[in-house]
């Protein structure tokens, strides 16, 4: 008896350190509120303390993100025209990156061929060459178009190469030793082994494409919700130019959240 | 005791393998693809004499007179400057955030959507906003970099963090470790292969920042000056610009892995 309390004394037990202590969802969530909450009361508080033109309060910034949706609907029309630019951007950034990652991971010639222009896709920044596509291609929603085709490819291009070439080699060996065609290759072995790295790619993708068209829209070329906001920001309606700004972070979020979906949803049916 | 520390799988950065201008030296097989490519420029920009493509020649003499006439100099000075300033900031509060978010599953619920909402956002998106509110001062570039930078290296400690082997934290328990010492000790060192890969993704994100951010201003800085170029139509000064501004980021890319190959020699 006496041994094991001098022992517990030596070591005093101390409670581990639990880091994965899980909390209940409805405390998780309740957390989450509180903290939303808080951030709402602090910025209300400061901007009250502020009392500037430029910083408006919470509560002015959600009336102002009400009406420009619902009310107004003044967003919409600038929302549309950049996403218009956007969505087609995106897929051809997609249909262009994705078979050439796969012939680059495949053939050797391609590779070489390629990889010095991806070399340098990669390490050229694209923002400060933006004024060249513009009168290379002219002022239409061409060359938006190609910028964000622009941002995002190189990374699809990369990963998806990446990807194929993890596939297991001595499994391809093995395919085509048992006489399977390049076909069969293709579809049985590298496209499914390689499906988690597209898909990185693929998101990758679409977040440098959208970050595309937010950059192109604010430091070069004022349409859609990039001039709307540096209008609201001219005529210094501080809220509408922070409501503004949160509609498209909630857009970025739900871009990102649908791309999670998707992309659980494929690699489960793998 | 035979036991071996368990040999643990390189971890990657969470999001995503480390893409950026560090794969430049990876790919290029050779630099004579490079070579080919610049001389495939010369001879189209000789040849269709468009005011958009100055040959390669055009450009690098001209960005050698940019240097000459002492004008590149203090914009580089003023990047580098905010950019270390920046990335400074976002290093400290990126190390405390995400300590404390791979900690406290509390901590971690609050803050998460917040966090993660950053990380899907283009930064650039605040600027009109940050302009508005600090103006043409240094704050509005460094706060642009901090965006960029910070909210990576928030999520990589915190996973970092949280990934933490359970043998690891009951020995640490049995030995009778205090939190603090746990902490210090055993979970930050374990943590550190991820939190050095958050601090290069960082990096990375910090210089497209700084130029995004200058770019935006206009005024200051390599992306002011490109900016300024570009909106006068000055297209052999905007080509060395852009060639200079690659020049710059590979080269901090480069420091940057030497570091984090020093950094981490240690582990394994």
């Amino acid at each position: 008896m006496t041994t094991a309390v001098a022992a517990s004394r030596a070591l005093p037990a101390t409670r581990r350190v639990e880091l994965r202590k899980p909390l209940p969802t409805w405390k998780v969530w309740l957390v989450r509120a509180f903290a939303v909450a808080l951030f709402a009361i602090f910025w209300e508080a400061g901007a009250n303390l502020a009392d500037s033109l430029l910083i408006p309060t919470f509560s002015s910034t959600m009336v102002a993100l009400w009406e420009t949706t619902f009310v107004t609907g003044e967003i919409w029309g600038p929302l549309a025209i950049s996403n218009l630019s956007f969505l087609l951007g995106y897929p051809i950034a997609v249909i262009v990156a994705v078979p050439l990652g796969l012939a680059m991971a495949r053939w050797k010639r391609f590779d070489k061929a390629f990889s010095p222009i991806v070399a340098v896709s990669l390490a050229l920044p694209i923002a400060p060459l933006i004024p060249v596509v513009l009168i290379a291609m002219g002022l239409g929603i061409t060359p938006r178009i190609f910028i964000i085709f622009l941002f995002a490819w190189v990374f699809i291009a990369t990963n998806v190469r990446a990807g194929v070439r993890a596939v297991d080699k001595p499994l391809i060996e093995m395919a085509s030793s048992f006489g399977a065609s390049e076909r069969v290759i293709w579809w049985k072995i590298l496209i499914p082994g390689a499906t988690p790295a597209i898909m990185t790619g693929l998101r990758t993708g679409l977040g440098r494409a959208f970050a595309g068209m937010v950059i192109v829209e604010l430091i070069m070329l004022p349409v859609g919700i990039g001039a709307l906001m540096l209008d609201y920001r001219g005529f210094f309606q501080a809220d509408l130019l922070y409501a503004t700004t949160i509609a498209v972070v909630i857009e970025a979020v739900v871009l990102a959240m649908l791309m999670q979906r998707l992309e659980r949803r494929l690699l489960k049916w793998k | 005791m035979t036991a071996v520390a368990p040999t643990r799988p390189k971890p990657v950065g969470v999001i995503g393998p480390s893409k950026g201008v560090s794969t430049f030296f990876e790919t290029t097989s050779s630099w004579w693809g490079i070579l080919a490519l610049l001389l495939i420029w010369e001879i189209a920009g000789q040849v269709a004499d468009l005011v958009w493509l100055p040959p390669v020649t055009e450009v690098i003499a001209t960005l050698w007179q940019l240097f000459v006439d002492g004008v590149i100099q203090p914009h580089l000075g003023a990047s580098l400057w905010s950019l270390f300033v920046g990335f400074s900031v976002s290093l400290v509060v990126g190390l405390i955030v995400g300590t404390l978010m791979g900690l406290s599953t509390t901590i971690n619920s609050a803050l998460d959507i917040f966090v993660n909402a950053m990380l899907f956002t283009p930064a650039l998106i605040f600027a009109p906003i940050l302009f508005a509110v600090f103006g043409l001062s240094d704050v509005t570039r460094i706060s642009v970099v901090v965006l960029y930078a910070m909210f990576i290296i928030i999520i990589n400690t915190a996973e970092g963090v949280r990934n933490v082997d359970d043998p690891l934290l009951d020995m640490a328990a049995s030995f009778g470790a205090s939190r603090w010492t746990a902490v210090r000790r055993i979970i930050l060192p374990s943590a550190y292969p991820l939190i050095i890969a958050g601090l290069r993704l960082g990096a990375g994100r910090a210089v497209k920042g700084m130029i995004n951010g200058e770019m935006f201003i206009a005024l200051i800085g390599l992306g002011g000056l490109s900016a300024s170029y570009g909106k006068s139509l000055q297209f052999p000064e905007v080509w060395a610009m852009a060639l200079f501004i690659m020049i710059v980021a590979i080269i901090i890319n480069q420091g940057v892995s030497i570091i984090e190959r020093k950094l981490t020699a240690w582990y394994d």
